[in-house]
Order: structure tokens, then C-alpha cells, then sequence
């Protein structure tokens, strides 16, 4: 939503990690650690999808979710204060 | 990294941030363990230390003078007085290329294996990883380096597999390993356990976990033994324990090769 917002769509290869290095770029320092964390997360989903599929815990799983939640509003807020005009 | 023993038999418990590691209680005698001087420090110094780092463990690339200075930070004339004594004893390999000249780990000494196995348990990937680990020392209970970097069989773009048992979750280990990734030229896949989760499946035989055990791991917080306890086994089963062995040197990997034990 915040590449969209900036008029911008991630297309081709490596879209997801190119995703999260154009929300880190857009929405600042504010949302390094998190992006830093979403690309740890994305590697792991690679090695659960192809190599092995119990790299993933039960802790990194639940703490995704939380951090998923902190995402989810912090992006709401963001929205809210750089594009008021979509109206979250 | 060298450890000194301080006894002190009647020594208050107190908190003083010059210590290291756990106060340990034995036949109530308080041990105090406190930080010395690294082995590298003790062995060499910092540039070669940084110069032989950038080389050797990387020994697939090559650099040119300046470049290396500037990776390193470090003033060109320090690296150029380096690179020349290295080069002399046939450690690094030199190659004029136009109007500069390239240096190499030359992997054809007798002493490459040998040298870079001390500079990745030191100043090598572990050091780093335990340095951008350290904000997070207190929620950390084991963290080892497993896979093929352990094994010393990791290629150029291996990447660093990282087991963490703890309290810190991945999220906040993520962040601050960022910067470790930028130092060592890989990425760092981190894989973290509560202790809770760590015992259970350990107890059920969780294929995952037993065939990382089983192998080599190179340790940047805690011990065998430390890591033997959290899986529920004793002291005396720790010593004898087959799954969970520490870093060793390559004793296996050699013993075919230069048919003698290593000290």
C-alpha cells in the first residue's frame, strides 16, 4: 500500500525483496527495523518453501504475527498523515 | 577469547559491569570470571588481524590497494606495509594488472586452511556476529553458527546460519544483525528458540534440531555444556553427549589428508 501510495508498483524478479526495500525508502527510518526484520522473514519463508520446513519456531511465528499487527498500523498511520486522500 | 579465574571466597553477589558472563557458585566459592585480552590481540595486531580477515576469508577475491583501505577504513600506507609482509611469506599471492596490483589468499600455502580456520572463530564471522549481538546479551542464553560456515566447507556466497536460544525474539535479533551482514559480505539466517520450545523438541527428537546438533558448531554465546543443559541433559551426559558436539578443529576433515592429530 505505501509503494502504491507513492505512486509506485514493484514488478519482475525479487519483487518481494524489492517491496520491502521501497517501503523502507518511502516511509523513512521509522520503518528500517521492521524492514530489516520482514527480510529476515522473507529469506526463512524461502528456505520453509524450498530447503527445509522446520526452520521456522513457534516464538518466530507468534512474534510474526505481533509484528504484522505493528505493521498493519503503522502503515494505516502513515497513509493517514503523507495521503489523508484515501481516506484510512 | 581468553578468560581469567578470580577467586574470591568472600566475595559479595553484586552487579559490576566490568564482568563477564555469570557469577558461579562452587563449593561456596564465588568464581568470578573476567574478560582479558582477545587471542588475536595477543598474537598480532589489529591491521594485520583486519588485513588477513578481508583476505582469507574471502579468498575468492581479490583487491588492489585502495580498495582495501577503504573497505578496511584503515590508512592505505598501513594496509600497503601489510599486504608487502604477507606477501613476502607467500600468505597472499601478488598480480600487477595494468597500472595496479592485486592481492589474494594465496590458498596454495601450507598455512591457509590453518589461518583462516583461527580468523573465523576469531575475528572472523563469529566475532562479528557476537559484537551485533551484544545489545541483546541479557536475553541470550546459547548462540551458535551451524551449517557450512561451521563446517569450514561454506562457499563465497554461503550464507551464515545462526541458532539463538533466549528470550530475545527474531524481530529485535534482525535488527541489529543488519550490520553484521554488511561487515562479512553475507546474508545471516537467524533461527530463534525460546528455551521452552528448545527443550521440548529436543526431548522429542525434532529432526531439524538433532541433525543440526549432530554436526559442527562454532559457538559466539555459551558453551557445549551450555547448550547441553537447555536440551535437559546433565553435566556427565554433556561430556559424553554424540548429538550435540562444539566447534572443533578440522581433526576429522584432516586426519585423512596430513595424517597427524591436531594439539
Amino acid at each position: 500500500m505505501v509503494v502504491a501510495c507513492e505512486g509506485y508498483r514493484v514488478v519482475g524478479r525479487g519483487h518481494h525483496q524489492t517491496t520491502l526495500r521501497a517501503f523502507e525508502i518511502a516511509m523513512g527510518t521509522q520503518a528500517s527495523a521492521l524492514a530489516a526484520y520482514f527480510e529476515t522473514c522473507r529469506r526463512k519463508r524461502n528456505q520453509v518453501d524450498y530447503d527445509m520446513a522446520n526452520v521456522a519456531t513457534e516464538s518466530e511465528a507468534e512474534d510474526l504475527v505481533q509484528k504484522a499487527d505493528e505493521f498493519n498500523g503503522l502503515v494505516k498511520s502513515w497513509i493517514q498523515g503523507h495521503h489523508p486522500q484515501y481516506g484510512l | 577469547m581468553a578468560i581469567g579465574w578470580v577467586v574470591e571466597p568472600h566475595l559479595q553477589l553484586r552487579r559490576d559491569s566490568a564482568l563477564l558472563g555469570s557469577l558461579v557458585r562452587a563449593d561456596g566459592i564465588i568464581i568470578r570470571m573476567d574478560r582479558t585480552t582477545s587471542v588475536l590481540d595477543a598474537l598480532t595486531t589489529r591491521v594485520k588481524q583486519r588485513v588477513l580477515s578481508a583476505t582469507l576469508l574471502h579468498p575468492e577475491r581479490s583487491w588492489y590497494l585502495h580498495e582495501l583501505a577503504r573497505h578496511l577504513s584503515i590508512p592505505a600506507s598501513s594496509v600497503q606495509h601489510e599486504l608487502r609482509i604477507f606477501a613476502s611469506a607467500g600468505v597472499l599471492t601478488r598480480r600487477v594488472d595494468g597500472n595496479r596490483v592485486y592481492y589474494q589468499a594465496d590458498q596454495r600455502s601450507p598455512i591457509f586452511r590453518a589461518l583462516s580456520e583461527v580468523l573465523r572463530k576469531t575475528s572472523g564471522l563469529a566475532d562479528v556476529v557476537r559484537d551485533a549481538l551484544k545489545p541483546l546479551a541479557v536475553k541470550l542464553d546459547v548462540a551458535f553458527i551451524y551449517g557450512s560456515v561451521a563446517a569450514g566447507e561454506e562457499r563465497a556466497s554461503s550464507d551464515v546460519d545462526l541458532m539463538i536460544i533466549g528470550r530475545a525474539p527474531l524481530s529485535e535479533i534482525a535488527g541489529v544483525l543488519r550490520g553484521a551482514e554488511d561487515e562479512v559480505g553475507r546474508n545471516i539466517n537467524p533461527t530463534v528458540y525460546t528455551t521452552q520450545e528448545f527443550l521440548k523438541k529436543t526431548k522429542t527428537g525434532h529432526h531439524f534440531l538433532t541433525s543440526v546438533l549432530e554436526k559442527e558448531l562454532l559457538f559466539v554465546y555459551g558453551t557445549a555444556d551450555n547448550l547441553a543443559k537447555l536440551a535437559g541433559r546433565s553435566d556427565g551426559e554433556a561430556a559424553q553427549n554424540e548429538p550435540i558436539r562444539a566447534a572443533r578443529s578440522s581433526r576429522r576433515r584432516r586426519a585423512g589428508s596430513a595424517g597427524r592429530e591436531d594439539s
